[in-house]
């Protein structure tokens, strides 16, 4: 091990999650005033800059690049020189990035709310933003893989840090196959199929390997002990690594790309789901004989949580992807309730249990309350929980109200109870989040422990 | 007798692995070779070129990568690396309670 220096950069790894959690409140306000539209409640109506359309931009760019990019940099910016006794490249450099990422999410956000979004779902990054964040996500491989490549030249690589490194290579590939292939050399109908692979590969070749890599890492180091196989977490790895960037397609099913491609989206997907089984039984295999910590423990009790959620959202996956299903849930807010699972169910679950872990060891101090824990947790789980199943019913009624070709106002009609539900469970999870960040700041307030970067939230689940 | 056994249940594991990729690797070729046809008849036939394209030269890279992974040793021993992240968190929460 390297400590002639700062193992760990504890400001870094504040300064992101402070940031994270900013565009985490940000982003969510922005889906609940949204939601008021199909409500017929928007507030804002008539005010171009907060038109709806740019407002549900707002809402999921903030959420990807302000609250899940900051979210998962936090993470690995602790996990990284802890795995490998070596601190990333520079300081330095992680601090221009940590500046660089805010002042594009703001440029996007300004973009997205002037009307220069481009029209790629979820790469509505304005066009003269993209560069720069190409040059960005390039600068983040540059500051992680060199201590991660040290590592590897000591012994055999632990499983996160195959995770980071697909991750950190992969992104860039995905970024640019997304954002510049359809815009300047595949245009209309042949480049929106390579927008449904660059939206799915973000959330799978981004999001996914960082946030299982912090998985591997934060739930044996919080139970103190090994993961029960790591020939098995390897295999999800590896699955990952074969399987995964040929899903996207299936957002596709029924469009002209040939058939042949399209039933090779649906085998990969399928197969995703048997790796994805794998990886967590191995994770609950793990838990095997100290079950207490899901009712002690709140870090793991959100990541399991999220696990959770991310097998249903896995197995939903699988299933809705044959042809069969898609005749009736495509265009509908199925797919809503599929995407709010797994982006706010599994890995808003886990970052926040990240920063429940860490928050105390960052500030020295300890949590403030936690009544306010278990508020933030049930809120969460409970809004998540029935967002989920009213967005999934209302797909379900609306793929059907379609196909036996009634008037779409009809569905609109049968739709409005749902979407109601849906509004109230998202006035909950922000409740949640809310009393979340209070707790963050309320902490602040307590006096230091002086017990230093060892306190822990062991605490004790209300 | 029973390390002939093992021996026979080797043989015939193996022969299984290699039919069965040699047979998935035959008919992956020939649907690239497929997908490579459809480049000429036009837009719509070639449509997802690029992105087969991609996904090959993304899976060859990691391909390569679980290659080198593989031949350096890596899968030697496979289970070493998840006490060593925790011996490792430990020496690090104790020379931060140490304040090093």
């Amino acid at each position: 091990m390297n400590h002639r220096g700062e193992l760990v950069y504890y400001n870094l790894v504040t300064a992101h999650i402070v940031a994270g959690v900013v565009f985490l409140v940000v982003g969510l306000g922005a889906g609940f005033l949204y939601s008021l539209q199909f409500l017929n409640s928007y507030p804002l109506g008539g005010v171009e800059f907060f038109s709806p359309g740019r407002i549900r931009m707002l809402h999921t760019n903030a959420i990807a690049y302000g609250w899940l990019v900051n979210g998962l940099l936090a993470g690995i910016y602790w996990a990284v020189p802890r795995i490998t006794g070596y601190p990333v490249l520079s300081r330095t450099l992680g601090w221009v990035i940590f500046f660089v990422l805010q002042i594009l999410v703001l440029l996007t956000a300004g973009g997205i709310l002037r009307g220069y979004a481009q029209a790629i779902e979820w790469g509505e990054t304005p066009l003269f933003v993209d560069p720069f964040i190409t040059l960005g996500l390039i600068l983040i491989a540059l500051n992680f893989i060199p201590p991660i490549l040290r590592a590897s030249r000591d012994a055999p690589m632990y499983v996160s840090l195959w995770y980071f490194t697909g991750a950190l290579v992969w992104v860039i590939l995905v970024y640019i196959m997304g954002n510049f292939v359809p815009q300047y050399y595949v245009p209309g109908a042949a480049g929106a199929a390579i927008v449904g692979n660059f939206i799915h590969d973000l959330v799978g070749l981004l999001v996914t390997p960082l946030g299982w890599g912090l998985m591997y890492f934060f739930v044996p180091v919080i139970l103190k002990r090994p993961i029960w196989s790591h020939s098995l977490s390897l295999m999800g790895f590896w699955g990952l690594a074969f399987f995964y960037p040929m899903q996207g397609l299936h957002h596709y099913m029924w469009s002209p790309v040939p058939m042949y491609v399209q039933y090779s989206a649906v085998v990969a997907t399928i197969a995703i789901e048997i790796v994805v089984t794998t990886v967590l039984a191995n994770f609950f295999l793990t838990l095997r004989g100290c079950g207490d910590f899901l009712r002690n423990n709140y870090p793991i009790r959100w990541f399991y949580t999220g696990m959770v959620f991310y097998w249903i959202t896995c197995l939903q996956c699988a299933i809705q992807v044959t042809l069969t299903v898609q005749k009736v849930i495509h265009f509908t807010d199925w797919v809503v309730g599929h995407a709010h699972l797994v982006m706010f169910g599994v890995f808003s679950f886990w970052l926040m249990g990240i920063i429940v872990e860490l928050w105390p060891r960052l500030t020295r101090r300890e949590w403030y309350s936690n009544t306010l824990h278990g508020w933030a947790y049930w809120l969460n789980t409970i809004g998540l929980t029935v967002m989920f199943l009213a967005l999934t019913m209302a797909g379900l009624v609306q793929g059907f109200l379609w196909w036996g070709l009634n008037p779409f106002m009809d569905s609109v009609r049968f739709s409005i109870p749902f979407w109601f539900v849906r509004t109230l469970s998202g006035g909950m999870i922000i409740a949640g989040v809310v009393l979340f960040v209070l707790n963050m700041y309320l902490s602040l307030q307590t006096e230091t422990t002086g017990e230093g970067r060892t306190l822990r939230a062991q605490t004790t689940a209300g | 007798m029973r390390g002939k056994k093992k021996e026979w249940i080797t043989f015939i594991m193996g022969t299984w692995v290699v039919f069965g990729v040699a047979f998935c690797g035959i008919t992956f070729v020939y649907k690239v070779y497929e997908i490579v046809n459809t480049v000429p008849r036009g837009e719509m036939m070639g449509f997802a070129v690029i992105q087969v394209v991609t996904y090959l030269l993304v899976a060859m890279g990691f391909f390569f990568l679980f290659l080198w992974s593989f031949l350096r040793g890596d899968f030697s021993d496979l289970e070493a690396s998840k006490y060593r992240i925790l011996e490792m968190e430990e020496r690090i929460s104790e020379m931060e309670r140490r304040g090093v």
